[in-house]
């Protein structure tokens, strides 16, 4: 790790790809002539964003449930949806995963590539743009395309990381650039792609990486001035509590990214991440649990000291990070009450566990599972016959994108309800002898999709599962894989998006589908969000096909080759 | 500063899309053109998606320059053919014959400043090959 000094951090901005950036504010007389000005974000406001009208964080709100309150469109009139404003279209031939940031009426969206717009809220007016330009070295380590899952606000600055692992802020009433933060070296392995998520004035985001034998970690930066506050390993080195769980020197290259956005319990003020697989993917060649690969991590949001972690898939094999959403939920299991996270994990099993000591309530599978037999002493039980090596191929489910990857799902703390965008998919995986060189994957597996034979024909569905019991309400299953997020709304309904264009909305209870968007531009794999301004309710979502799906399924994605790509922002309500 | 990059980009436009330093003597010529040619069809139809028709990098890694293999990178032909040979296409991995990979490989190495010869590229040799890859565009 290189230590620079401060001030040589933020002048960092005129050495990188931002020297290239470019920020473009539109004149008076543009759209949004009617645009507010911009209200800073409080402490407060972030606390409170659950029953806010905006949209203030990747999750909506610190709980990270994908549920807003808002009761004005519901199952009786949302067949009534219409378009309200759609943004241009942004010719970038890769994933939109942003989740949009709503607050007053500026929203907030970040495009492949670390594009970030300013668009109101109402009209769709565009405010500004801000075009990182990301140097080339940053796309020698990527692994899943180029995506930005957007922004996090606080104050008057609006958040991004970068592919190339800088950290900038922006101002966001005009979109100049505060500050602007190189973490990491671009091109040895490490990237950006989550949105950060600020907790008592500190920006907080992660490392990706995890391909490419990129030790992980999670950083925190002083909102007002990108000032680290503390840097925390994801891997311990051999001095550390776990460190023993790896051979001599393999925490250097074990991997362990950290590359989803975290979430955040005010009542106990403990930060909970997710950490992704252990490089290499060939588990032969790292005996040991490895921690804190694959698990839950509880820590301090001021000091980054780990309070607990809870290790999902211990020496995994399979490349099932446990970087999904930890959704906070209180929830009744057996008649006894309790203060849980719940998370539907990359290895098939949906998670209960207590969110204040960090032990196992109950984990059930989601999905047709070969590879965790069950849970035995509060661990998953691996199968041992479906666990490749150098000599062994070996055909196990879920596959290595999961039972369910990135996309968020929503959690309704009303019904106790969590709706999971689920794979159905299987693979092929054998090892491969592999040495370590930076910048170059960090695998020692070579690995194929193949269809689920349990499922056949289908390859994704979406699931309702009661979190009091661990018990699926209903499933509905497509030909398609199911991507996308879901978001849930006290109007009774779940939304979720389709590789073929469609925004979608079902019953909750029932998962009737009863309205479908007109075809858009492109295939959905982001998340729908939801806001009001003004008293009007508003659901939004990016078309804009890519992500996993297509990069890494192989024949299983030979029905979704044609999507056209590119990206465009749609939003909705009920007509007037 | 700005002003230089954006010369630099004409000049590499001018120059069809690479700027190839004199130095090219000095990198052993390990594969036949007609490999090359045959490798530009091939990357076309199952790399390009995700690399770029240029090899600029898109959803999947740059192959071209010093964004790719600069000489601080110890990147040996052999290594990068593993990754290719063993993972790619990522999706369908191996699913390309063996000549089909070693002209695959061929293309790269011309798109980075590598000669061709008289000598074509094997599919063994080039999985165990220790000869350096360095691009030789800047």
């Amino acid at each position: 790790m290189k230590h620079r000094s401060k001030s040589g951090l933020i002048n960092s901005l005129l050495m990188s790809g931002g020297a290239m950036a470019l920020t473009v504010a539109l004149g008076a007389g543009a759209a949004h002539a009617a645009q507010d000005a911009y209200v800073p974000v409080t402490a407060g406001d972030l606390t409170g964003a659950a029953s806010s009208d905006g949209w203030l964080m990747f999750n909506h709100d610190y709980t990270g449930r994908d549920y807003v309150p808002f009761t004005q469109i519901t199952t009786a009139n949302v067949s009534g949806l219409t378009q309200v404003w759609a943004s241009d279209k942004i010719d970038i031939p890769n994933g939109f995963e942003d989740s949009p940031v709503i607050h007053g009426d500026y929203m907030f969206v970040t495009t492949p590539k670390d594009r970030v717009i300013a668009y109101n809220a109402v009209t769709g007016g565009k405010i500004w743009e801000y075009d990182y330009a990301v140097p080339a070295t940053a796309y020698k380590t990527v692994c899943c395309d180029t995506n930005n899952r957007g922004v996090a606000v606080y104050g008057s600055m609006v958040f991004f990381g970068t592919l190339d692992n800088h950290v900038v802020a922006l101002d966001a009433a005009t979109g100049s650039v505060v500050w602007n933060i190189s973490i990491e070296d671009p091109g040895v392995g490490y990237s950006i792609s989550e949105a950060p998520i600020v907790v008592n004035g500190n920006v907080i985001i992660a490392s990706g990486g995890g391909e490419y034998g990129a030790r992980g970690f999670i950083i925190a930066l002083d909102a007002k001035s990108g000032a680290q506050k503390w840097k925390s390993y994801t891997i311990p080195d051999p001095t550390q509590p776990g460190g023993d769980t790896w051979p001599a020197g393999m925490y250097k290259t074990g991997g362990g990214a950290p590359w989803m956005t975290g979430t955040y319990d005010a009542d106990t003020n403990t930060l909970f991440w997710g950490v992704g697989n252990p490089g290499p993917w060939l588990a032969t060649m790292r005996p040991g649990k490895n921690l804190y690969t694959d698990s839950l991590l509880a820590l301090d949001p001021d000091t980054g000291a780990i309070k607990w972690y809870y290790q999902y898939t211990a020496n995994d094999t399979w490349d099932y990070d446990g970087v999904n959403t930890a959704q906070l939920a209180d929830i009744t299991y057996k008649g006894t009450a309790y203060k849980a996270v719940v998370e539907a994990n990359r290895n098939g099993y949906f998670y209960a566990i207590d969110r204040t000591n960090g032990k196992l309530i109950y984990a059930v599978p989601f999905t047709h599972d070969t590879s965790i037999l069950g849970i035995t002493n509060d661990e998953a039980v691996k199968n041992p016959a479906n666990e490749p090596t150098l000599d062994k191929s070996i055909f196990t489910c879920p596959s290595f994108l999961g039972g369910k990857n990135w996309w968020p799902g929503a959690v309704d703390p009303q019904s106790n309800t969590a709706f999971i965008p689920t794979l159905h998919a299987c693979m092929t995986m054998s090892g491969v002898p592999v040495s370590y060189a930076a910048g170059l994957p960090f695998l020692g597996e070579t690995f194929k999709m193949k269809a689920d034979p349990s499922a056949p024909g289908e390859l994704g569905s979406l699931q309702a599962l009661d979190i009091n019991t661990g018990k699926r309400i209903w499933q509905r299953k497509s030909p398609m894989p199911w991507d996308a997020g879901a978001l849930a709304t006290a109007g009774g309904l779940v939304f979720s998006g389709t590789p073929d264009g469609h925004l979608d909305a079902f019953s909750e209870k029932t998962g009737k589908l009863l309205w479908t968007s007109p075809e858009l531009s492109s295939g959905i794999i982001a998340n729908p969000v939801s806001y009001q301004v003004d008293g009007k309710q508003y659901v939004a979502i990016w078309a804009g096909w890519g992500g996993v799906w297509p990069l890494w399924a192989g024949p299983l994605a030979k029905a979704e080759a044609n999507i056209p790509r590119g990206g465009q922002l749609y939003v909705f309500s009920l007509g007037s | 500063m700005k002003q230089g990059r954006i010369l630099a980009a004409v000049a590499v436009g001018v120059l069809g899309g690479s700027v190839v330093v004199a130095k090219a003597a000095s990198v052993p010529a390990i594969y036949t053109a007609a490999q090359a040619t045959a490798g530009a069809t091939v990357f076309s139809a199952n790399c390009a998606m995700c690399h770029g028709a240029n090899l600029e990098g898109a959803a999947g890694p740059t192959l071209v320059g010093q964004s790719f293999a600069a000489a601080a990178s110890n990147y040996t032909v052999g290594a990068i053919f593993g990754e290719i040979a063993q993972q790619m296409p990522a999706g369908n991995p191996g699913s390309l014959s063996h000549d089909q990979y070693a002209q695959v490989m061929a293309f790269i190495l011309s798109k980075n400043g590598y000669p061709a010869g008289a000598t074509a590229l094997d599919y063994n040799a080039a999985l165990g090959s220790s000869v350096p890859l360095v691009s030789q565009v800047k």
